[in-house]
């Protein structure tokens, strides 16, 4: 089925666009959140019978912890919508966000303490670790899936058996050649070939133009 | 690229966008 904005109920896609921002909203607090505590020396504490040396930030802890949790669910709302409803998706996109946004904070305040002097490495480990753990996952779903798969379209296309290409390449060369062998071949019968059309084109291995440009030679 | 792929892709880049803008509002607002 291909899925567009006309066909999608407008409660979903205030579901799909509402919770993707509070999940970058999260995001955003803990990224911030950590800067604030990392210019303090990483680390803070609020009550206890003991005199704190390293007061937390003024509402950065709630901010933190709320960005977390509020996040979290916003990013599984998310998810659920986003897949639910077959749009393309942002949800492989998160983690990565996250990692990497939290990796650069360590990097930047490895090599540049807000204390002055070297590099820190008890932040450029974590950094480094933080990265490659955004970074890995981002990588591989690129090669993969792509950046903002698809359920039904872009994901189908790349589980699809090896024939369909195959077929796709096949009814490219009858596109492409007024005169070819097969446009003059007997024709098979028109349902199955407009359905296996449209499963092609569903599946993106053949585009808009060409999908069109196979019916109209089919029902010509 | 179908054009309601473009379409969803640019709505929800908008509300990524929105909700980092939230975000910066409030910890300026609380923490700031």
């Amino acid at each position: 089925m291909t899925t567009d904005t006309t066909t999608v109920p407008l409660k979903r896609v205030v579901w799909v666009l509402g919770s993707l921002a509070v999940t970058s909203a999260g995001i955003t607090l803990l990224f911030l959140g950590m800067r604030a505590v990392m210019d303090i020396g990483g680390f803070c504490a609020e009550g206890g019978p003991f005199v704190i040396a390293h007061p937390c930030p003024e509402g950065v802890p709630l901010l933190m912890i709320g960005g977390i949790w509020i996040g979290l669910i916003a990013a599984f709302v998310y998810a659920w919508a986003s897949i639910g409803a077959g749009v393309p998706t942002f949800t492989g996109l998160l983690w990565p966000a996250l990692f990497m946004s939290l990796g650069w904070n360590f990097l930047q305040y490895a090599f540049d303490p807000p204390g002055g002097g070297g590099v820190v490495y008890g932040w450029l480990i974590p950094g480094i670790l933080f990265e490659l753990m955004g970074g890995i996952p981002l990588w591989v779903m690129i090669k993969t899936v792509g950046l903002t798969p698809q359920r039904g379209a872009r994901v189908r296309s790349v589980l699809a058996p090896p024939g369909t290409k195959a077929v796709a390449t096949a009814m490219r060369a009858v596109i492409g050649s007024s005169t070819s062998a097969a446009s003059r071949a007997p024709k098979p019968d028109m349902v199955s070939e407009l359905e296996r059309l449209d499963t092609l084109h569903r599946s993106g291995s053949l585009s808009d133009a060409e999908y069109e440009k196979a019916k109209r030679r089919l029902l010509a | 690229m179908t054009r309601d792929r473009i379409t969803w892709i640019v709505l929800q880049t908008l509300a990524v966008a929105a909700g980092v803008w939230f975000a910066i509002w409030l910890y300026g607002k609380v923490a700031g």
